[in-house]
């Protein structure tokens, strides 16, 4: 049990720094990305079941990029336009997106450290499969934030083409995976590395270039 | 101009003012480091690094730094060994554990890239698992060098600094990526002695009482860099000790399930 609330401690801890440093745009565009999360698994699984009762096959390329890449970054994306309302500087759409990206992250692992439990126990499966999902598909999200808004950032682009970006990162990580090559896991954490410095470059675009 | 500002006055701010009584602020103390904040920044800028105070302050001589008021000080017959700056201003261990921090980091999340890249990298041999985990912390503190000169150069900064509250600002208004290279290559030569044993006590001990009797480091000399320390209150140690906690909690787990 002890270790289970830890690990579910670990899970939340970029939430719970964020809400101690008392920066309201921050705090609330963390919480933004929390209830994305959520919003997300009730999307996906009405995708899923709507698929599932037309009959339609649902395969690895479509469960990747329509029913997890689409809804989870729609939704933050949904967050970053409507609720926090994109920023006047590239630079701060940019930090907008990791934080948001941040409260999702943390909100799915909290989420799946739960059924991680329920399936496991607190074995060590459990232990290893909830730090797998910190250094796995937490960065991936952390990697996916500023791509989804870099079509605000780069001058040229439509602010769609960022969303598109997202969910084509997004969509092929999570089919690398499923698809269970040999190789897959080292695949999916180079795409991760790709899109890490992908986004950095994001960023230090978007604090060069300054936007109307 | 309507848009209003803070004017950090010491550890005070002050705010919310007008640009103009900003500007007017500013001249006032010409050749000292002058921070500001208004809506939409995530934190304290120095406002000659600002696009909206180029017009104001460009009759205005850059900030003095350590070095040039120790030189100034001498040709006038200053006292020698007179400290530089206010020692209460340098925070030495600061930029200690913000580095010690940003390497754990990096070695966590290198460490699970490497893992996962190259298996066998990790598994059990017949050499002293001493002698192997002091070859892993060399490497690691030289495969950081490059990879924090890529998140200065990106961000400005590294997740240890931001946490720290430790800011870096180059001779030339922006990082460039040779500069911020050179500047952790330093670092690591001069500063913690290529992480060799021993050798990096010594190297850590002499630059400790250099920043304190210069006010700044040999490699932020080399390069004229001058670092600054943003206000250190009790949500910031919360913050870090929650993160030092969670990295604990990390290399626990981990240690336990390589002896199942």
């Amino acid at each position: 049990m002890a270790l289970h609330v830890a690990f579910l401690l670990f899970a939340a801890l970029p939430v719970l720094v964020v809400s101690i440093t008392g920066d309201r745009n921050k705090i609330v565009t963390t919480l933004c990305g929390v209830a994305a999360a959520g919003a997300s698994y009730a999307v996906e699984t009405l995708l899923i079941g709507g698929l599932t009762a037309s009959g339609i096959r649902i395969s690895i390329g479509l469960e990747a990029f329509v029913v997890i890449a689409l809804p989870e970054e729609g939704l933050k994306y949904l967050a970053l336009a409507v609720i926090v309302g994109f920023a006047t500087s590239g630079k701060q759409i940019v930090i907008n997106s990791v934080f948001c990206a941040l409260g999702f992250a943390s909100a799915e692992n909290f989420l799946y450290t739960i059924g991680l439990r329920q399936v496991h126990g607190t074995t060590d499966l459990f232990s290893l499969l909830s730090l797998f999902r910190f250094f796995m598909p937490f960065m991936m999200h952390v990697a996916a934030g500023p791509l989804l808004v870099s079509g605000h950032c780069i001058r040229g682009w439509r602010p769609l083409a960022g969303l598109a970006l997202a969910l084509v990162f997004h969509g092929a990580y999570d089919a690398v995976l499923m698809l269970s090559w040999p190789a897959s896991l080292r695949i999916a954490y180079l795409l991760i590395i790709a899109g890490l410095i992908a986004s950095a470059f994001v960023y230090r675009h978007a604090t060069t270039v300054a936007r109307d | 101009m309507d848009t209003k500002w803070f004017y950090a006055e010491g550890n005070k701010p002050i705010g919310p003012i007008s640009f103009e009584e900003v500007v007017r602020l500013i001249k006032a103390s010409p050749g000292e480091r002058h921070f500001v904040w208004t809506e939409g920044m995530a934190e304290w800028h120095e406002a000659r690094t600002l696009p909206a105070f180029a017009d104001a302050l460009r009759s205005l001589p850059p900030p003095l730094t350590a070095a040039v008021t120790e030189s100034a000080g001498r040709a006038v017959g200053g006292p020698s060994g007179s400290p530089a700056a206010d020692s209460r201003l340098l925070h030495p261990w600061r930029r200690y554990f913000a580095r010690v921090f940003d390497v754990y980091v990096f070695t966590l999340c290198g460490g699970f890239a490497l893992g996962v890249m190259v298996p066998d990298i990790f598994s059990e041999s017949s050499t002293s698992s001493r002698v192997e985990d002091q070859l892993f912390t060399i490497l690691a503190f030289a495969a950081y060098v490059p990879f924090e000169a890529f998140c200065l150069y990106a961000f400005g900064s590294t997740l240890g600094k931001t946490l720290y509250g430790v800011m870096l600002h180059p001779s030339g208004g922006r990082i460039v990526f040779s500069q911020a290279l050179k500047r952790s290559a330093l670092v690591w030569l001069k500063g913690w002695g290529l992480a060799l044993p021993i050798v990096s006590l010594f190297t850590l001990i002499i630059a400790y009482n250099r920043l304190k009797r210069n006010g700044s480091t040999s490699w932020d000399d080399d390069l004229k860099w001058s670092v600054a320390h943003s206000q250190f209150g009790t949500s910031r140690w919360v913050g870090i000790l929650a993160c030092w906690a969670g990295i604990t909690f990390v290399i626990v787990v981990l240690a336990y399930l390589g002896k199942q």
